[in-house]
This record gives structure tokens, sequence and C-alpha cells, in this order.
């Protein structure tokens, strides 16, 4: 049963076999439609869509584990069905005046979505590996639960064409939904956009352009999305629950809810331009955005001394701007021998908090632990790090000025006052695909680099604690070591330390000041570059496919995440993270190594 | 055509306004959740309460590793060396568990008073609100121990203003006072109400008793910061109802299984190692051999008297005020408080029904036989730990610490009995002897109180005796007792003669067996009386205290050791140096400092942007750094 020493650990051997979930889904979907020409251009058309599903889940531990003695059961039920009853009007012409050709439709959709899930758990078994509910020590916990909202909607679009080189569309949709408070529940999004094929139009006035231009588009687009909320997140209400005599208790949730809350509204504008040039051997495509995520519905967390861990609220404007390039070229063409093709991909976004709550939040936490804080603040890019810093001569006119603060025993300290440290987002991220092809040999690679931002190293912090990182050992050497700092002594202010210390004892104090050392001490930049993904294929040729019955066959290999090319990080791959399903990628901690897929495939086609 | 348009048409409108959004409000009221009326006061006390009791996950972080390290009732480093861990304070203050349990009683105070306003109250509403105010208080304040300045008006839906802690001090003490007063045990309650409180059935006797002890506890926590204010709210209270003998006490029942009234020590994993301050208390207090305490089979291992033990220079630490420090013990001491054998299991007695052998998934309890190790990892000496009787300093041993197998493994040292650990106890907020003590204390300050001083000394002895239950008649040589314990402690009220300086003791030589003497010093204890009292009677009141609340009440030993000093503490071993007690040096370990003792958790890291104000406003408060080091206001300073 034990995985090693004497721990608590669970042996994985054991673990997979007798610690185990099972899901069982049963799906349905239903679809009917009705469509009626009138004549060429218009038509009607009614639908009625049905998604219905169930899941059951049940987990068994058995007897015999540290975790729980006799084994545990627990099993759940959910079901889940959206109903979508949609008419729709649809006209369409060409040449509807002149050049001018146009389409248009009205709609509307009545959404129905209902989930109800039931839960129980045994806790420990009574009898060992009898897994029923009612076979646990104390009577068996039920949770449940049911969602239900409607969403009512009507919305229209017209498209207008003219000389299919120029092209406007425009969207208006207007949705009532059930989890919005009366006065809040109706909401319009309207969404145009426009584009533009310069060397049709050049060609269709009767210009001419020249041989090497092939291709050449200018678009723009300006929208906006509305979005409601999960149901119940509109009144404060109690539950009522059982402890585990069996007597009834009472408590609060844990979000506070306000009524008046409204819809998000997402605005976004976008212009980009495509061209392509020496017939299609290279094109360039580039875009400019700005979106603004206002009135954005999230949980603010609160102290929970107020009754609450979080607030609900319309938070007042997240905005992302950036620019995307895209460029593409076939460098080496030959259909007979070697081509030779480039794919690079340059982004940068920046993202900024314009505003959160005005006055009243200013700022929030999006992960940290002790020292260390990545945090939204109002006015500041997303995702500030915060934490401590080394003790310092701050003092500019101090001949000493920057140097450590040393104690007496010469050690570094760190000051308990946290100081921004970094920013988690990336400056710029770059990819570069090459693709090469000679007679049915396929083979690509990608080069990922990510430029700019910080992030906080736990894993390399532990290894400094545990004396196990290299740099805590340079060379294999661990010398006895002078810290090139000051101590401060009651006369002067400071003197130039010449405590001689051990590598040992230096990195313990710094690792051990806080829970996670002095952070500034695992502070990094992100940067890296990788080799993300190499490919290699091969077609293999129609001849050896002639007796089979196989029009094509193709073998392959591929492997992800191959090769770290440069990164600060001492072997941690900066993407890793702390936890799962955060937005603090800036944190990293004891994490998994991001992992090396390597695939094989074969595809046969008949 | 343009008939079946219309008709289309219709039908689109037509739907429309069958699914319209008149039922949208009633969709959108969660069926199965309450509304306030549907709430009822009892049953949030009844969550507040049965919550409190501590869920695996977070007693072991809040009980376990910061309460009963902190207040020296078990050997562990940890907050005792100044770490106090981000991620135990956030989950012990969060809305998982402190948070929520006071969330709770205050939802019962706010829905009693409620339905008094809106004449929607029962009989009973009145006194279970007083009962809710006074499980208020005790939260409150576990709360404000840990932390220092909380807030008072809370749970309003918007983040709290903290309050500096005499604000929340003399809150909580009004509180007790009127809570106390309102409360009409005349009342009858129905069966049903009953279960619904976990400590007393509502029976309202008890909790005026309860009130009013509590208040004794939280008065007497200002005895040095604000004596006038103490002693006018202890003489006060005293005259009440108090926690008197067993049956008042404050208990709830534990049960087996994995939730919130699980045993606190339950976690199999933690070892609940005797202390070495528990130790220094235990070892030579109360005049009664082991011989009386024991069955034959022990007393072949049991030494003299004037025996130290054997002397391993190489493996155990010197670097600290610990009386034992640097000694093993290879037997049984002389003379022990009756308590020692019945609170934690000499190593290796497998037959005792108390001997726990947690973790149950490993050998380690059963095996008593380990080894001193050299720098190359070989054996240097085994250590047979059979009919031992050790506590190893905390703190850093550094390479005596890494080749030593013996001193913090579970098979060779005194562990806690099985009865704390198995779920089967009742886990105990307040016992009539700290009510005694209490007075006791009172008394030695010359306050107003009903029962002389000496007389709730004895008494409180006598609870605690009762409460271990086992421990023979042999009450009265312990109380007559002049027999010094290790840190210069007697039992006997009347005999304050201090210890001498030093007495000459034997020992060997742990490698080679040679014949030694040596003059064991009592410990000078700088944080009571400049180190130069060590027998008077508020340190024989604290001792017993100490010895007392073991193992349920950890916090209060903690708070009265940064209250008063006492009793004695010994320094974490510095072999090498500690971070987070930059003050403790190899210089100064053989005296104390309370820089050289956690005083309080930081608050969670989270609250600096979940409640800007709030946390700024409570740092303001605390008068120092949110730091574990910072004094609270009623610690010494």
């Amino acid at each position: 049963m034990l995985w090693y020493g004497s721990g608590n650990a669970v042996n994985p051997y054991w673990n997979y076999r007798y610690n185990t979930n099972q899901d069982v889904r049963d799906r349905f979907l239903l679809n009917a439609s009705l469509k009626y020409e009138f004549n060429s251009w218009l038509n009607a058309e009614v639908k009625a869509g049905g998604d219905l599903y169930s899941t059951n889940t049940e987990s068994f531990l058995y007897a015999g584990s540290p975790i729980v003695a006799n084994g545990r059961y627990s099993m759940g039920k959910e079901n889940f069905s959206e109903t979508n009853y949609s008419a729709l009007i649809s006209a369409r012409k060409d040449g509807l005046f002149g050049k001018f050709g146009g389409a248009a439709s009205l709609g509307g959709n009545l959404m129905n979505q209902k989930k109800t899930w039931l839960n129980g758990s045994s806790g420990e078994l009574e009898v060992p590996d009898l897994f029923s509910l009612n076979n646990g020590k104390s009577p068996a916990t039920v949770s449940e639960g049911l969602n239900h909202k409607r969403i009512n909607s009507i919305y229209g679009t017209v498209q207008l064409s003219y000389d299919n080189y120029w092209f406007v569309d425009a969207t208006l949709r207007n949705d009532w939904s059930s989890t919005l408070s009366k006065a809040n529940r109706s909401f319009l999004y309207p969404s145009i956009s426009t584009s533009l094929v310069v060397t049709d139009m050049i060609q269709a006035e009767g210009g001419s352009i020249p041989a090497w231009v092939t291709y050449g588009k200018v678009r723009a687009s300006m929208a906006q999305v509305g979005n409601d909320l999960s149901p119940y997140q509109l009144y404060n209400t109690y539950t009522i629950g059982k402890d585990p005599n069996g007597n009834t208790t009472a408590g609060r949730n844990s979000i506070l809810f306000d009524p008046n809350v409204r819809n998000e509204l997402i605005k976004s504008l976008e212009v980009g331009a495509e061209v392509r040039f020496f017939k299609n051997r290279l094109g360039l495509d580039v875009a400019w955005y700005k979106s603004n995520a206002t009135r954005q519905l999230i949980n603010i967390p609160m102290d929970p001394l107020s009754g609450y861990s979080s607030r609900k609220i319309n938070a007042g404007d997240i905005q992302n701007t950036g620019i995307e390039l895209m460029a593409d070229a076939r460098v080496i063409e030959n259909p007979e021998g070697l081509s030779w093709g480039v794919n690079v991909n340059y982004s940068k976004n920046k993202n900024t908090i314009e505003d959160l709550l005005g006055n009243e939040i200013t700022r929030y936490g999006i992960g940290g632990f002790d020292n260390l804080q990545v945090l939204a603040i109002t006015g500041q890019k997303y995702g500030e790090i915060y934490g401590t810093k080394y003790r310092r001569v701050e003092d500019v006119n101090s001949p000493h000025h920057g140097k450590l603060i040393l104690n007496a025993d010469g050690y570094p300290q760190a000051d308990s006052e946290l100081f921004r440290l970094g920013n988690q987002q990336a400056t710029g991220l770059l990819g570069i695909t090459n693709t090469f092809l000679y007679k049915g040999l396929q083979f690509s690679f990608l080069v990922d680099a990510r430029f700019g931002g910080q992030i906080y190293s736990g894993t390399n912090k532990a290894m400094q604690q545990a004396g196990n990182a290299a740099i805590t050992a340079p060379g294999g050497e661990r010398n006895m070591m002078i810290l090139d700092g000051v101590i401060g002594n009651a006369e002067d202010g400071y003197t130039q330390n010449t405590k001689e210390i051990t590598t040992q004892r230096y990195w313990e104090t710094i690792t051990t000041i806080g829970n996670l050392g002095v952070v500034e001490a695992n502070v990094y930049d992100a940067s890296n570059v990788r080799l993300r993904n190499v490919q290699l294929n091969y077609n293999l040729p129609s001849k050896l496919l002639t007796k089979t019955p196989f029009q094509k066959a193709r073998v392959g290999v591929s492997c992800n995440n191959v090769w770290m090319i440069s990164s600060h990080l001492n072997g941690i791959d900066p993407e890793s993270v702390f936890a799962t399903g955060t937005n603090a990628v800036g944190f990293e901690n004891s994490s998994p190594p991001t992992s090396r897929t390597i695939m094989f495939n074969l595809s046969v086609g008949f | 055509m343009k008939n079946i348009t219309k008709k289309l048409l219709f039908l689109t409108i037509g739907s429309a306004l069958t699914f319209s959004c008149s039922n949208f409000e009633e969709i959108n009221i969660d069926p199965k959740a309450a509304n306030i009326d549907q709430v009822q006061v009892e049953y949030f006390l009844n969550g507040s309460m049965i919550d409190a009791q501590q869920d695996p996950h977070v007693a072991e972080r809040a009980f376990v590793l910061y309460w009963k390290t902190a207040g020296r009732q078990q050997r562990s480093n940890g907050i005792a060396t100044g770490i106090a861990d981000d991620g135990w304070s956030s989950d012990y203050y969060g809305g998982g568990y402190m948070s929520k349990w006071l969330n709770s009683a205050n939802m019962a105070v706010q829905t009693a008073k409620s339905q008094m306003e809106a004449g929607t109250q029962k009989p009973y509403t009145n006194n279970s609100l007083q009962a809710a105010r006074i499980w208020r208080v005790y939260l409150m304040s576990e709360l404000a121990d840990n932390f220092g300045p909380i807030p008072i008006e809370a749970f309003q839906g918007v983040n709290p203003e903290f309050a500096d802690l005499k604000t929340v001090y003399y809150f909580l003490l009004k509180e007790l006072k009127e809570a106390s007063a309102a409360i009409d045990p005349s009342v009858k309650v129905p069966d049903n109400i009953k279960k619904l409180d976990a400590a007393y059935g509502y029976d309202y006797a008890k909790w005026k008793s309860y009130a009013n002890s509590m208040r004794l506890r939280l008065s007497m926590r200002l005895s040095e910061v604000d004596p006038a204010k103490a002693k006018e709210e202890f003489e006060d209270a005293v005259k009440g109802n108090i926690i008197t003998d067993a049956s008042t006490m404050f208990q709830i029942q534990e049960k087996p299984g994995w939730d919130a009234l699980t045993g606190v020590m339950s976690r199999e994993w933690n070892a609940q190692l005797l202390s070495a301050t528990l130790n220094n208390l235990y070892i030579g207090l109360g005049g009664i051999s082991s011989k009386d305490q024991l069955p034959a089979s022990f007393h072949a291992a049991i030494k003299p008297a004037n025996w130290m033990g054997l002397k391993f220079a190489n493996h155990i630490t010197t670097m600290t005020n610990d009386p034992g420090a640097g000694f093993w013990f290879d037997g049984l001491h002389d003379v022990i408080d009756p308590r020692a054998y019945k609170t934690f299991i000499i190593p290796g007695d497998f037959t005792n029904a108390d001997f726990s052998n947690y973790p149950t998934y490993a050998t380690d309890p059963s095996v008593t036989k380990r080894d001193l190790l050299d720098a190359a990892g070989k054996s240097v000496k085994q250590i047979e730990a059979k009919n031992t009787w050790n506590a190893g300093s905390l703190g850093a041993w550094g390479n005596k610490g890494s080749q030593n197998q013996v001193y913090t493994f579970s098979g060779t040292n005194p562990r806690l009995a099985q009865r704390y650990r198995n779920s089967l106890n009742k886990r105990v907020f307040f016992g009539p002897w700290e009510t005694y003590f209490l007075i006791a204390e009172a008394g030695v300050r010359g306050w107003t109180v009903p029962t002389p001083a000496k007389e709730a000394y004895e008494a409180g002895i006598k609870a605690s005796f009762d409460y271990v239950g086992g421990v023979g008649t042999r009450l009265s040589t312990y109380l007559n007792s002049v027999s010094y314990n290790r840190a210069g402690t007697s039992v006997s009220w009347d005999h304050v003669a201090e210890p001498p300086a030093s007495r000459v003791m034997n020992y060997a030589d742990g490698y080679t067996n040679a014949a030694g003497t040596m003059n064991a010093i009592y410990p000078k204890n700088e944080l009571y009386k400049a180190g130069a009292v060590k027998n008077d009677r508020l340190t024989k009141i604290i001792t017993q205290k100490f010895i007392a609340q073991t193992p349920w009440l950890p916090l209060e030993t903690w708070s009265d050791h940064r209250r008063l000093g006492l009793p004695f503490f010994e320094n974490p071993a510095v072999e090498i140096p500690l971070p987070n007690l930059p003050a403790l040096t190899s210089s100064n370990y053989m005296t104390s400092s309370i820089k050289f003792f956690p005083q309080r958790l930081k608050y969670p890291s989270s609250l600096q942007n979940s409640n800007p104000a709030g946390y700024e406003k409570a740092k303001g408060l605390l008068g120092g750094e949110d730091a574990v080091l910072t004094p609270l206001w009623w610690a010494k300073h």
C-alpha cells in the first residue's frame, strides 16, 4: 500500500485500481425545422431544438489506504435540458439598385435552460468496500440544486454589398434574460463591420494594379456583445442544512448579490488590412484592436468578516488593446523538388484595468501567497506582482546607496512592506513556423518566443532552501562568502560588511524569511524562446497504394514542447502556474513540469 | 402568399407572447434556498457551534499546528520559531471557517432581534439570543487572541472597520454581562430545540455559568495592561454562577468520521509529542514517585532522583535554556506529576489502552530502537527508548538533529494519550479548573473573591485530577509537596521558598559510559519578575493551570504566557540561527525575551486587497508591524 517511506502518501498503483471515478452521460439532441420559400428572395424558417442529457457520476475509494480507513463512496446525478424555438425571415437580392446587393433578416429566439442535480456521499464507510450511501459511519450527506433560466431574443441583420468589392454588415439584437431584474432584464447590442477589397475595386473601376500585387483588402468592425448572469445571483438567500448529528443548521451564502447589477457589455473595435504579393507567395495581415469589457460581472473578494467572501459587481472597464501581425511566405516553391514556407505571427496585447468600482474598489487580488501578491489595480496593467524586497540603503546621499543592509551576522534582511516587482503580462509573443516539403515528405517546426513580463518561481525558492539548486553550490563549490553589503552601526550609520557566512546559511536565510523567502530574490524575467513543435509527415506514394483499398495514406510523428532554447528560470518552464484555473500566471510554485508529448499518427483515406 | 407571410408572422409574434417574460421573476427565485423568514435563530447558532468544533482540515492548522505549538502543548517548531503559514491563517480566518462561524452567530443574533421587533418570536427566542451573544463572545475572543485587532461591527455586508483590542475586550465583557443578566432561566424549551445546543441542551443556568466564567477569563486577560478594569469586571462576574463542576463544563461531544465533529487532534500523522516545556513542569512536581504511579513492570526503569541521564554532546543540542538540554533520559523519572503518565504514554507501553498507534499506516509507534549517527550516516549508538521519558527541546538542532533519529520520532517519545485523539471524547472549551485557577490568581492579586486563593488553587488541582481520572487518591500528598520541578516550582501553596541556584546531578557520557556529575541549574525566566522568582504563588497557579489545560485549551496556555511570561518556556535551540526569530542568537539563548516567542498570527495576506482600509486600520491599531513577533495590547511588551 505504502508508496515510499513511512508517510501517508498513497501508492499510485493502488490509487489507479482502488480510488476510481466513473462518469456516464446519456445525451439526446433533437432538431426540427420548417422552411418556406416565398419566392426567390424571401424565405421564412421556424426551428425547434432540444439538447437533453443526464450525467451519473460515482466515485469509489476502497478500504486500506491512509486516506480513509474503511473507504468512501459518493455519487451524483445531473439532468440538463435546453430548448430553443426560433423563427427567422430572410431576404436576399443582388443587384438591388444598380451594383448594390442586399440581404436582411429578422428573427426571434426563445431559450429555456434547466439543470438539476443531486449528490450524495457516504463519508467513511461502516462496512468496508460496500459502496452504498447508507453504509456510512455517519448519515449520508446530500446536496441538491436547480438552475433555471430563460432568454428571449429578437435580432435582425442587414447586409449591403457594392459590386462585390465593398461589403457592409450590421446586426442588432435585443435579449430579455430571466436572470436580471425587471429594470435591467432587456439589453440591446449592435454591431457593424465593413470590408473593401481594394484590388478588386481598382480593377472594377478600370484601373490597373502592378503584377506583383495579388490582393489587398482593408477592414473595420465595431461590435458590442451583452451577457447576462447565471440564475439566482440577484437576491441574497440562506441555506438550511444538517450537522453531523443530524440536527438543523442555517447559514448565509458566501457571495453578496446586488439586485441592481446590469448585463455585461463588451465593446470591441478592430481595423485591419490584408495584402498578398507575388501570386500569393507573400502575404501580410495586420490588425489593431481595442476591446473594453464594461460592466463586467465579477466576484470581487471581500473581507469574510463582512459576512461574505466576495460580492458580485459590474466592474467598470477592463481594456485590451493590441496588434496582431501575420506574414506567410513560400520562399521556395518547387512541386517537383524542395519547397520551403515560412509563417510568422507576432502579437502584442496590453490588458489594463481602466476602472473597477470608482474609488470604492481600486484593486483586488487574483492570486498569491503570503508576501507575494498578484493584483489587478485600477490604472495599471492586469497582473501586477508585488512582494518583499531586500533591505537596502535607500538614502541617495549615502556612499552606500543601494547596498544591502545586513544583520549583525552578515545576512540579508527583508523589508516588511510590499513593493511592485513586475507584471505578469508579456509585452510580445512571436511564433515562427518553417515548413519544408520534398516529394511526399513534410517537415515543419515552430519556434515560439515570449518577450517581457515577470514571474515568481516558488520552485526555485524551494530548491534553494533545500540546497539542491545549482546556484547554491556554483561549480560544486560551497565556499564561504562575504556579502557586499553594510551593517548598521550606532555612530555613523553603516559600515562595510566583513562577516563571513556559509553558502548554506545564506540560502536558508533568504528563502525562509516569510513563507516564500525574500520575494524579490525569485522574481524572474519570464521571456523565453522554445521549440514548441516539430512535425514530420510522409505521404505514401500512390503507386504503392494501387493494390490496396486506400486512396491516400500518411504516416507522421509530431512532438510538442520540444526544447527550451532560452529561459531565465533555471529549468522551470515560465508557463507553469501554481494552480489550475488561475489568472495569476505570474506565480509558479512547485508546479508539475510542463509535459512533452510525442504523437505518432497514421491516416488513411478510402 | 401574403397570407402565409402574415400567418407566419402571427405565429412568431403569438409564440413570443405565450413565452413572454411574465414569469421571469419566479424563474429566478432559487426554490432550494431559504428566505429570512424560514431560517431560525437556533439553526444559525447550532451551525455556528458545531462548525466551530473544527473539521480536521482547519483543526490541524489552527488547533494543532498553531495553538498546540505556540501554547507549548506539543513539541513542534513552526509558529514557535516565528513562522506563520499564510495558507493556514487564511483558511482559519476565511469564509470557510472562523468567519463562517462568526457569521452564523451574528445571524442568530440578528434574526432573534428582528423576530423580536416584528413580534414573531417564540417564548425562548430571547434566551436563544443571549446564548448566541455569549457564544459570539467566545468566537470573537478566539479570533482576537490569534490576530489582534478585529471588527466589532461586522457581518453587515460591507467591509468592516477594525477596532483596537481594548475596545474589543470592553465590548466582549459588556456583552457577557448583559447577555448573562438577560437570560430568563424559567423559560421552558421544547425538546426539538434542546437538540440544537450541543453544549448545554439550552440549560439556561449553565449558559449563565459559562458567561460568567468567560468573563473571568477575559477580564483576567487585562490584568497587566488594564488592572482596574480587570478587577472591576472580575469581581462583578465572580459573584454570579460560574463553572465549578464537571456538569457545567462547556464541552462538545466529538464523533469519528470527517466533519466538524471529528476530533481536533485526530490526524494520525501529527505525532503530538510531549513538549520540553510541559516536561519541565511535570518532572519533580508533586512529590509522588513513579513507583506509586506505575505497575511493577516499570519499576526497574525508574532512575534515582539525582540522575540527569546520558550526555550525547554530538547529538543533543545544548544551545537552549531548556534545563534538560544535552541529555537523553534513559529511564523513567523518580518523581513526576501523576497526570503526566495519564496524558502522555511511555514509549513501548503497547498494552496501555491509551497508547496511540497513530499513524496506523506505518510502524513508527511500535519502533523503540533508533540510532544516533555519524556524519557518514553510520550508527554511533543505538538507543532503546522503551520505558524512557524524554521531550527534546524545540528549535534548530542543526547537524545534531540530522544525525539523531530519536528526538522527534514517534516510537521513542511520550505521545498524547489516544483518548484525546480517537474522536470519542468531548472537546472542552471551559473546565472548572480554569475557573478556580482564575479565582486563585485574582486572590493573589488582592481582588475580592468568594473563595480564598489557596482553597481555589487546591480546588483547581482537584478538578483537574478528577477530570484526568485514575490518578489515585494521592491528592493530599500532592498538595503538600515541596518537591521542585525542573522549572524550580513546587505544588504546596504555603511553600514559597525559592529553589537553590543549582543542584548536583549524576550523569554518564552516552558514548563512553564515563560517569560524571554536574550542577544542574534552574532556568532563569527573565519574563517574570526579572527571573528572580520561580516559586511564588502566581507561578504555582499558572504551572498548574498549564498542566490542567493540556490538551484541550492550548490557546489559553499561549495567552497566559503572552500575558505573564509564565510558566517557563524554554528558548528554541539555535544550533543554526532561526531566520524568523532574528533576535535569538548563539550569544543570548540562555535568557528569555518576548522576541523569542510568537505573539500572534499575521493577518491573511488576502486582507490587504479584500479590505484595504480595514487592513491599514488594523495594522495601525496593532502598534507594530503585522508580524508574528508583534505583541498584542494585553501581552507583555
